[in-house]
């Protein structure tokens, strides 16, 4: 599903450059989860966002279901970001202004699905996540594991094949974390998503299928 | 998808009600402004413009070069309408339009003094676009004792009658009989009247229409015909100048001229195209500010939207992530601007509706906001609106959309400092022009202040005018209606003379020294009076004395001249120096009995003139009466019943020196009004212009603020931190305008003869008045900024 062949990036320091991931191959199969550890700076963001079409690698090749990411055009990517790849954040990044119906709803809208499809895959979605009673609030009205669920929602609505999580459980305590986390494992058996998560903690790493170690940019 | 827009749009605009309701109120103002002084613009450019004929009409002015000063006058002599017509070829007709002033006109009970009443020439209705709504454009006044009135004039007089072929009185002697109904003239004319008298009316037996170097409020309109040259038309005047008038000026040493100004000229010069009066001056000033205030007010909407937009960039990042397309943001954040920018222009039309009354009433005008002539001027505010929204939105649009979202979610996104300097820039100007408008505001109203106080050489307090025409119902009466007038209690003295001071003296004649030849004479005002002026007035005798009733010479060969009088006519020991006075062939010899000190007879605008007062109350036209100090209603009802009870037939007309004085600068008045008005706007708009700067500035130091806050700074501290930035700026305003402010004014100022001097103060006020204002804005979000619970501006990061 997603082949990296000799990743590296680097970001250009006064005259040198600071290499952040050097020399990367990673192979991640349909259905995988991984969690990507590692300590503060080690590149495991840096690998995410290249992961998720945020950033471009310096060198190297990065094939998305066979397809070289390097020579897909704006428009190209913007479809992959509608369909494929769902993203949940460490900080939820929900949007203020809109309720937590209209939040999940976004990436339908960009999607140009019929406002009827729209509505039953939402109301799926909020079902499913035991939020219907809270559709119509807004982010600020809810708790820190709250506005998470509605950031995984929001991933999961598109149906994309892919999740990539950075710490997603970072800002919240134990308890919100398990709950985050089983959603994961649940959506990963039975939606078969492939999910791809960065984390600090071992307990969430367990979650997963395979762990990738990475330090000083390079995968151990 | 449209939906989600708005929707995120209005949710928006409704959490941050109060920089919404800055933003628009903002542009709304700016654009309400910009629409009330067009439209003023657009009615000053419009007068006398609707003729058909107005390219070949011109006004004959006359040019007057004495001892190397020259004076423009707009009224031309009597004969000169029909000598030009039957001798200049190029001059298809003249009509002449003579306005003698407050006239009595009667029909049965109905009685009215007529101020827009005018004689004028057969050719009138023909030469000028003004329709008639019955009656023959032609003949209509061509008949002696014809005359033709508006709409409304009949209206006043005669009901719902049909006024045709009935008869008006004019001034209790003449019948004339109506030929015609005109429709009411427009507002944007200059030549705007009620009633037109046939001009035979006037000429019939009148020995005045013959003089060729009488000037009265006579103005002569030529038509010339479609191919005729200017430049042609100007060397065959000369000629014609030469045959009428050229013997008699030289004999008065001056050289005379005409001038014809085009017809659409008129109204921005009113003095004449060479004269100083110049309007258009003020035309360009009104739009120089109306385009400031309007870019202004877009340039800073535009930075508050920019400002504000940065704050969304995270909501951008995530659009971008979860698949938004760049046009589909574009288009998002283009709405949006528009929609504010679209809200701004209603909320500026409801506002122009709402201040129109008062700006008609500023203006002294009757403009109408919702009428089909405003279309172009309300389109194109449209046109503008929608351009600003565009352009504000462009930046969020264009720029945030155009970013790798990963910048954006990582906060590594710092597009906003390097653009601080332009805001900056921006501030520094806006408060430069509102501090230039603030001292231009203090300025004229001290001048004003300095008119009104100045020493004028006569009491102009408890004065009244009372006007006596020359018709046979008063002019019997004038002195025994002085004498009934002086046994009232509330009357203290009253004189009877030619002048009506604070107005105008009657009579300019020449006068020199005995035997002195006409090139070495002087054109004085000539004031005939009795013998109580010097005490009515409350001049000041400064060498030898008044007239006195029981000195017999007194009233045949004694003149009281002016220190200028003196001055003029190079006399070093005025005492007793003989001079006469030449009203026409045979002179009036005499000695100069005193002197009295200048005294500003009629405008503060031009220097005193020269004067010379002589005993002869025969032609008396004004009763100046001084009353006692007290309650001027119940005084003024008293000489009122007087006035009924003497003069039954003629209804009484006065004004009040004081009140004439003040009315003369009007425009003054006017200017002061409008830059106080735009002072206080211009504050406001610079005011939104630092708001949105200071709202970037703490936004972008909320981190430093949180850190000092931890640190220990109080908000005191913070607040004094944020808001010294600011003041610098304000300064460095002050700085700029101050100069350009003091070359202005001054610049005005010098028009005046009587003027203040700009003072130092007038700065300190301005540059106070605005630190003070620029404090409030910027301590509303500073203060905010100060109070913020560091832990939260931390936790961001």
């Amino acid at each position: 599903m997603i082949q990296l062949k000799h990743i590296s990036k680097h970001y250009p320091v006064g005259f040198g450059k600071n290499e952040v991931l050097k020399d990367v191959d990673l192979t991640i199969f349909p259905g995988e989860f991984v969690s990507i550890m590692g300590p503060s700076g080690s590149g495991k963001s840096t690998l995410l966002h290249i992961l998720g079409l945020l950033e471009e690698p310096s060198t190297g090749e990065y094939l998305f279901e066979g397809e070289p990411v390097q020579r897909m055009s704006e428009k190209k990517r913007t479809q992959l970001h509608r369909g494929s790849i769902g993203f949940v954040f460490q900080a939820y990044h929900l949007i203020d202004e809109l309720t937590v119906y209209e939040n999940i709803e976004t990436p339908l809208l960009y999607k140009n699905m019929p406002a009827s499809e729209r509505k039953s895959r939402v109301a799926d979605v909020l079902d499913r996540f035991n939020m219907v009673a809270k559709k119509d609030l807004f982010p600020n009205q809810l708790s820190g594991g709250q506005q998470q669920l509605v950031g995984i929602a929001r991933a999961i609505v598109a149906e994309p094949r892919v999740i990539l999580a950075d710490e997603p459980t970072g800002n919240l305590h134990s308890d919100q974390a398990r709950v985050i986390m089983q959603m994961f494992k649940h959506l990963n058996e039975t939606d078969k998503i492939t999910i791809i998560q960065v984390t600090h903690s071992e307990q969430n790493a367990a979650f997963g299928h395979r762990v990738i170690e990475i330090r000083d940019g390079k995968i151990q | 998808m449209f939906r989600s827009y708005l929707k995120i749009a209005f949710r928006h605009l409704l959490l941050h009600k109060t920089i919404t309701f800055i933003n628009v109120a903002g542009l709304a103002i700016g654009m309400a402004c910009c629409i009330l002084i067009m439209m003023l613009v657009k009615d000053e450019l419009s007068f006398d413009q609707f003729h058909a004929n107005k390219a070949n009409i011109y006004r004959v002015n006359t040019r007057f070069t004495e001892n190397g000063k020259v004076n423009y006058g707009t009224s031309s002599q009597f004969p000169t309408g029909p000598a030009m017509k039957a001798e200049l070829s190029d001059v298809k007709d003249a009509v002449r339009l003579y306005e003698p002033g407050n006239t009595l006109f009667t029909h049965g009970d109905k009685k009215f003094l007529e101020e827009h009443a005018a004689f004028a020439d057969a050719g009138f209705f023909k030469m000028f676009s003004f329709p008639l709504l019955t009656g023959d454009a032609a003949t209509a006044l061509k008949e002696p004792n014809s005359i033709v009135i508006t709409e409304s004039a009949a209206k006043k007089y005669f009901g719902n009658e049909d006024p045709i072929g009935k008869t008006l009185r004019m001034a209790n002697e003449t019948d004339c009989k109506i030929t015609a109904v005109a429709k009411d003239m427009p507002r944007n004319t200059d030549l705007r009247y009620d009633l037109l008298i046939s001009f035979s009316t006037f000429e019939t037996g009148n020995r005045l229409s013959g003089l060729w170097m009488y000037f009265s409020q006579n103005f002569t309109y030529v038509m010339l015909r479609d191919k005729a040259s200017l430049a042609n038309m100007n060397k065959t005047l000369a000629g014609f100048t030469d045959l009428h008038v050229g013997k008699i000026a030289k004999r008065l040493g001056m050289q005379f001229s005409y001038q014809l100004q085009p017809l659409t000229n008129m109204h921005l010069r009113p003095g004449g195209d060479e004269n100083k009066e110049d309007r258009s001056k003020l035309i360009y000033i009104y739009i120089v500010i109306a385009v400031f205030l309007v870019l202004i007010a877009c340039i800073n909407f535009m930075n508050l939207v920019t400002a504000r937009a940065s704050e969304r960039a995270l909501e951008v990042g995530l659009r971008k992530v979860m698949g938004a397309a760049r046009r589909t943001l574009v288009i998002q954040f283009l709405m949006e601007a528009v929609l504010l920018s679209l809200l701004a222009f209603v909320a500026a039309l409801v506002l122009a509706a709402i201040l129109l009354p008062a700006f008609n009433s500023l203006t002294d005008k009757s403009l109408q906001l919702f009428s089909w002539q405003q279309l172009p001027l309300l389109g194109t505010l449209l046109a503008l609106a929608v351009f600003t929204g565009l352009l504000a939105g462009s930046y969020p649009a264009l720029f945030l959309s155009g970013f790798m979202p990963i910048a954006i979610l990582k906060g590594t996104f710092q597009s906003l400092r390097n653009r601080t300097l332009l805001r900056k820039a921006m501030v520094v100007s806006q408060f430069a022009i509102a501090i230039v408008l603030i001292v231009s505001t203090v300025v004229v109203y001290s001048q004003l202040r300095y008119w009104r106080e100045m020493n004028l050489g006569f009491d102009k307090e408890h004065l009244v005018n009372i006007y006596l025409s020359s018709t046979e119902d008063v002019s019997p009466k004038r002195e025994l209606l002085k004498q009934e007038l002086l046994r009232l209690p509330a009357v203290k003295s009253a004189t009877l003379s030619n002048m009506a001071v604070g107005r105008f003296i009657g009579s300019y004649n020449p006068v020199a020294k005995e035997g002195d030849g006409d090139d070495k004479s002087i054109t004085p005002g000539i004031i005939t009076g009795d013998f109580d002026l010097v005490k009515t007035l409350g001049l000041e005798i400064i060498k030898g004395r008044n007239f006195a009733a029981d000195m017999a010479t007194d009233s045949t060969d004694a003149f009281i001249i002016n220190e200028t009088a003196a001055r003029k006519l190079g006399l070093h020991n005025p005492l007793g120096a003989r001079i006469e006075w030449r009203p026409g062939p045979t002179p009036r010899k005499g000695s100069v009995i005193g002197v009295v000190k200048d005294f500003n007879f009629s405008t503060l605008q031009l220097p005193v003139d020269a004067v010379v007062y002589l005993v002869n109350p025969q032609n008396a036209s004004v009763l100046t009466v001084r009353l006692q100090p007290g309650n001027l209603p119940a005084q003024m009802a008293q000489i009122n019943k007087l006035w009924a009870q003497l003069i039954p037939n003629y209804p009484i007309q006065f004004s009040f020196p004081e009140n004439d004085l003040s009315e003369q600068y009007q425009t003054e008045y006017r200017l002061g009004s409008i830059f106080g008005v735009f002072a206080v706007l211009s504050i406001f708009i610079a005011c939104m212009g630092l708001f949105g700067l200071s709202i970037l500035i703490s936004r972008q130091r909320t981190k430093e603020i949180g850190i000092r806050k931890v640190l220990g700074a109080s908000v005191g501290n913070i607040t004094a931190l944020l808001s010294r930035d600011f003041l610098k700026l304000v300064f460095v305003a002050i700085i700029i305008a101050s100069p350009l402010a003091w070359y202005l004014m001054n610049q005005w100022l010098q028009d005046f003869t009587y003027h203040i001097d700009v003072q130092w103060w007038m700065f300190v006020i301005a540059g106070l008045g605005a630190v003070v204002i620029a404090m409030c804005t910027i301590s509303f979000q500073s203060v905010r900024a100060a109070l913020m619970n560091p832990v939260k501006s931390l936790k961001t990061e």
